[in-house]
């Protein structure tokens, strides 16, 4: 019987998603928090926003290992059905990662008009079903590239009139996630830009937990 | 100008009031809170709905005072808050 070794790669994967899921958790919480005592939308989309960040990441991240036991113990099987499920749930992480961020613009944009979110849902769904069925994943990283840089762009607007760590750690962690994202896009074309990608999710993600940590004790 | 708070911001500042007061008239709260009468009055009894202050009398006058829960909740927002500055919202 043939075994998939996982490599350190795949570990590291696995840490960096789980990682920015917890982040991505806690941040949602407060979120949902601040929805709670407001009952104000943009809070709940914040809260979704995130909620939505965490559990594609978690997928992900389960992913890895779904594949390393599959094709160890149950090869024999036929892999249609698990074929099915990863592209599934690949289709389901994609759609999510887009409509996350999209949802963070709305919130930072203050957008209501129920017909513009409903278009833009529509184009959402349309781009992951394109990038999902020609696997072209080029327009789908370009796409979360662009949005998180709409997103970096108010972060570091915050950053630069508020002048804190914790804005800082913002700015920078979402500035990250946009190079991240180009160096995934372009990764079609150069390999060692999946790690450079990778890499800088990693240190997105820190810079996420660092900053809720200064929150939890008190720092500002 | 200085920019309009947020809902959260206000009700933030008012339980914090209330709790830095220990006890409050309700016209301190509207001098102190920077909120006109209406709006005040929605959010006090917003807050006393959600069982986060409670309302008193002490010698024919009305006061107001934080709740445990409300206690709970402003150590709660003031993390939420902490983050919301931290991504500008």
């Amino acid at each position: 019987m043939a075994y998939i070794i996982p490599t350190q790669d795949w570990f590291l994967d696995i840490i960096i998603q789980l990682l920015g899921s917890i982040a991505s958790l806690a941040l949602s919480y407060y979120g949902y928090k601040s929805y709670k005592l407001t009952k104000e939308k943009h809070d709940l989309y914040f809260s979704l926003a995130f909620l939505f960040l965490s559990v594609n990441l978690i997928l992900y991240a389960l992913i890895v290992p779904a594949v390393f036991i599959y094709y160890t113990f149950y090869r024999h099987i036929d892999p249609g059905i698990f074929l099915s499920v990863s592209h599934v749930l690949n289709f389901i992480f994609m759609f999510l990662i887009l409509n996350a961020y999209t949802l963070l613009i709305v919130v930072y944009t203050k957008l209501e008009k129920k017909s513009i979110l409903a278009l833009w849902a529509i184009f959402l769904f349309v781009i992951t079903l394109y990038s999902f069925i020609f696997k072209y994943f080029l327009v789908f990283n370009l796409m979360v590239a662009l949005l998180v840089l709409f997103i970096s762009f108010y972060t570091l607007k915050n950053y630069l009139s508020k002048k804190t760590k914790n804005s800082m750690l913002v700015a920078l962690s979402f500035i990250l996630l946009t190079v991240a994202h180009i160096s995934l896009a372009l990764a079609t074309y150069i390999n060692i830009l999946s790690i450079v990608g990778h890499v800088l999710q990693f240190i997105a993600y820190v810079f996420l937990l660092s900053m809720l940590l200064r929150v939890y004790y008190g720092r500002t | 100008m200085a920019e309009r708070r947020s809902k959260f911001e206000i009700i933030y500042d008012i339980l914090a009031l209330i709790q830095r007061e220990g006890k409050i008239k309700p016209t301190h709260v509207l001098y102190k809170g920077n909120l006109s009468y209406d709006r005040l009055k929605k959010y006090i009894n917003e807050l006393k709905e959600k069982g986060l202050i409670e309302e008193f009398k002490e010698k024919d006058k009305t006061f107001y005072r934080i709740t445990e829960q409300g206690i709970k909740i402003v150590e709660e927002a003031k993390k939420i808050n902490e983050v919301k500055n931290a991504f500008g919202l």
